[in-house]
């Protein structure tokens, strides 16, 4: 008689495996013990081992199905040994897994023994509602974002504090490593965790101690703060390493070409001062040349969409919205907040999103998924008196634009000498994603919108 | 501003209205000619007479009784009992008459009675005479219940509660009849009843409380101060109907709530206040579980050292800061 094969239970919370790889084919002989197929369960990839020694007699369920546990997926046995017909489960409870299951990681290292009726329980970090947490610590989660069961409490019996959510880095660290780094005073969100799970190990905040203050400490450096004490070193940690880092890595793989124009603002400056006290009136918010750069800048993007696009591993994601992020300089570094879906919205909503978003980022208010998702960038560092300038961009942005101040220079207008108020964009532009051309066409286009604004009504 | 002692205020206090108004009227056990069992009311009999300051047989009930029937038909009676624990005597009246008159007659009578009530241990007076039962009368609607801390908010306090149209019982802890303090002679200095009251500012944990311990828990508090915890203390003097914004603001700036009093923790004020705080908004701003430092549940010893073993004691106020900081 054979003896069936099955979808194990690895977890007392597993109700479906997916079939990931059969690692032997009909007619293999196996040996108790030896590995006959991979499947996935919610956690992790395992391993199922064969129960007894004997051939694999049929293969009932294919690589990518999805089947409930204790479901038959094959049998083993002596050769010559009576198959069921069908199979014995019934087909309607297979659901073909999607074809694109990214789930399919990497292979775990710990492969769990078959039927293992029980693991341990693991909070799910999401749900936050099994952990042990003060209303206050609760609420600054939810602020924030942040999954309290991934959050490690300092209070009694681990409860979880106000404070802890609050010095939470989204990267763990081992209790070691926490105490070490507090102990040196270092930012555990500039260490890199090598360890399991982007964990990081009392390892990584050492090197990062050696990186940080090198051995041969006593170089001229550090001799000439010593001696001339008013000189200051500011650590590369926190905020600053992240900008760093970033900036380098876009340097490195983005080929990027920088494009400037020049735009007459007269008509955009009468725009403004005209709707400027009714928008106060009625909504109490003030319009900044940002919102009607971010009007014109998002209608061109919809006109020019392989500006807006987003490089991604596979390729050029062509966005069918615009997320605009705006560059906001504060003292603690540069941020980039985000107006979601700007293509969608008119004027005022735009000047409302703005001056929220902006606000909130100056307050230290703004919520870290506010930070992320955008398809395009502007910097405007035109209230510095900066002329012109160009930026870097802002990964997985293909461009980003630079925005100068507006100026009264003399021009010529139809022969004559005229003073305008000018001012220059600069785009700079990733030029695996577009070629040169297409940037040229978006700010003539961009200009075309700034110097007749009504044209943005249509 | 003049310095007198806590009962020399309650004195001025009743003097002044007792000037102003004639309708106002005082009476109790030995309160007369004696001046009252801890002399509160010396000199009170010479100036306004044995018409306006009544001697009364011994007997809360008589005294309760009468007042609210004198209150209910034009005069402002203030009456005092010789210790809190005898309003148990006079509860009927009180409870059943004096509160409830207003609301059974559907406002057309007001019962405008003042009820002085010295209360709370510390004076090795034993079990019959040292209880704090502000509770008990918080419990009964109809009852105002208000208690003062220092000398000018006893002066302030009495005057608006003789002044309000409804029985108010003003609990007068024994141990601060004799605490000095600036108190404005002002004929007009009036605090407003139902106004609670940030007695000192902090940003770490809020306490709350009122009486004689508040003095306990300042001392606490300046101690804690030097190691690096900011206490802010909340006194919400008139205990129905508190005045609960003050405190839930106060906890939504320090995160942290510890209620003290003296009285019994089990039914006591502590329990009510805890639970409205986390019934406030104030609850998203908790970082740690509402404590009570109470008295414990047992009848007040008479050994002094035992009396002061069942108050809260400054190790378990300090305590209580160090749980609720999480610093052990």
């Amino acid at each position: 008689m054979a003896t069936e094969i099955i979808m194990p239970k690895a977890g007392m919370d597993m109700v479906e495996g997916t079939v990931i790889k059969w690692l032997v084919k009909e007619g293999d002989k196996v040996d108790t013990g030896d590995p006959i197929l991979e499947i996935l369960t919610d956690k992790v990839n395992m391993e199922v081992e064969a129960e007894t020694t004997g051939t694999i007699l049929k293969i009932l369920a294919e690589e990518g199905e999805v089947l409930p546990v204790m479901t038959v997926i094959g049998y083993m046995g002596e050769e010559g040994d009576d198959v069921p017909d069908g199979p014995a489960t019934t087909k309607e409870e297979v659901v073909k897994a999607k074809e694109d299951t990214g789930a399919v990681s990497k292979k775990s290292e710990t492969t769990v023994p078959q039927k293992q009726e029980t693991t341990t329980q693991e909070l799910d970090p999401i749900a936050g509602d099994k952990v042990r947490a003060t209303p206050a610590a609760r609420y600054l989660a939810r602020e924030r974002d942040i999954p309290l069961g991934r959050v490690t409490g300092s209070g009694p019996k681990g409860r979880i504090q106000k404070v802890d959510v609050e010095t939470f880095k989204a990267l763990r660290a081992t209790p070691l490593a926490a105490k070490i780094a507090k102990v040196e005073g270092v930012e555990l969100d500039a260490v890199e965790g090598t360890g399991h799970g982007g964990k990081i190990t009392k390892e990584d905040v050492v090197s990062g101690l050696k990186k940080e203050t090198p051995a041969a400490e006593t170089t001229a450096t550090t001799a000439a703060v010593e001696e001339g004490k008013d000189q200051k070193i500011i650590p590369m940690k926190g905020i600053r390493k992240i900008i760093a880092d970033r900036m380098i890595e876009s340097q490195h793989t983005a080929a990027t070409v920088s494009l400037t124009i020049e735009v007459d603002m007269t008509a955009s400056i009468d725009l403004r001062s005209k709707i400027k006290d009714m928008l106060q009136e009625e909504k109490g918010v003030k319009i900044t040349y940002t919102d009607l750069l971010i009007m014109a800048v998002t209608k061109s993007l919809v006109k020019y969409p392989l500006v807006n696009a987003t490089m991604t591993e596979e390729g050029i994601l062509v966005n069918d919205h615009v997320n605009m992020g705006i560059a906001v300089g504060l003292d603690s570094g540069l941020m980039v907040p985000v107006i979601n879906n700007t293509e969608k919205m008119n004027l005022t909503q735009i000047v409302e999103s703005r001056s929220d978003i902006v606000g909130r980022t100056v307050k230290g208010k703004i919520k870290p998924n506010e930070l992320q998702g955008s398809t395009f960038t502007i910097s405007n560092l035109g209230m510095f008196d900066t002329v012109s300038f160009t930026s870097i961009i802002n990964q997985p942005n293909s461009a980003i634009l630079s925005v100068g101040a507006i100026l009264e220079r003399m021009r010529v207008v139809e022969g004559k000498p005229e003073v305008r108020n000018v001012m220059n964009l600069t785009i700079t532009l990733d030029h695996r994603v577009m070629d040169g051309v297409e940037g040229a066409k978006f700010l003539q286009y961009l200009k075309g919108l700034l110097e007749e604004p009504t044209r943005m009504l249509l | 501003m003049k310095e007198m002692t806590y009962k020399d205020a309650i004195n001025l206090a009743m003097s002044e209205e007792m000037r102003k108004d004639k309708n106002v009227i005082f009476m109790g056990e030995d309160i007369g000619v004696y001046g009252g069992a801890f002399g509160v009311s010396v000199g009170m009999f010479e100036e306004f007479g044995e018409e306006r300051v009544k001697d009364t047989p011994i007997s809360e009930a008589v005294i309760v009784g009468a007042a609210a029937g004198a209150a209910a038909t034009g005069l402002r009676p203030i009456c005092e009992m010789m210790f809190m624990d005898f309003i148990t005597i006079a509860m009927d009246n009180l409870v059943n008459q004096a509160a409830k008159m207003r609301y059974m007659f559907g406002g057309k009578a007001k019962v405008p009675m003042t009820l002085r009530l010295p209360s709370g241990s510390g004076t090795g007076a034993a079990a019959q005479h040292t209880q704090s039962l502000e509770a008990w009368l918080c419990h009964v609607p109809g009852l105002k219940v208000v208690t003062a801390s220092s000398p000018a908010e006893a002066k302030g306090l009495l005057k608006a509660a003789i002044r309000d149209d409804n029985p108010v019982c003003f609990v007068e802890h024994k141990l601060l009849y004799k605490m000095k303090g600036e108190v404005p002679v002002d004929d007009e200095y009036v605090l407003p009843l139902g106004q609670s009251y940030v007695r000192k500012e902090g940003t770490d944990v809020t306490i709350v409380t009122y009486g004689t311990i508040l003095h306990r828990v300042l001392e606490v508090v300046e101690e804690v101060e030097k190691e690096g915890i900011s206490v802010e203390v909340v006194d919400p003097r008139t205990l129905y109907p508190m005045e609960t914004q003050t405190i839930v603001d106060s906890v939504k700036k320090t995160g942290r709530a510890i209620v003290v009093h003296e009285a019994a923790k089990t039914g006591g004020l502590g329990g009510e206040i805890a639970a409205m705080i986390s019934e406030s908004e104030a609850f998203d701003y908790l970082d740690a579980p509402v404590l009570r430092v109470c008295g414990l549940d047992t009848p007040i010893p008479y050994n002094r050292n035992l009396e002061a073993a069942v108050v809260p004691s400054v190790e378990a106020i300090k305590e209580a800061i160090y749980k609720v900081m999480n610093r052990k």
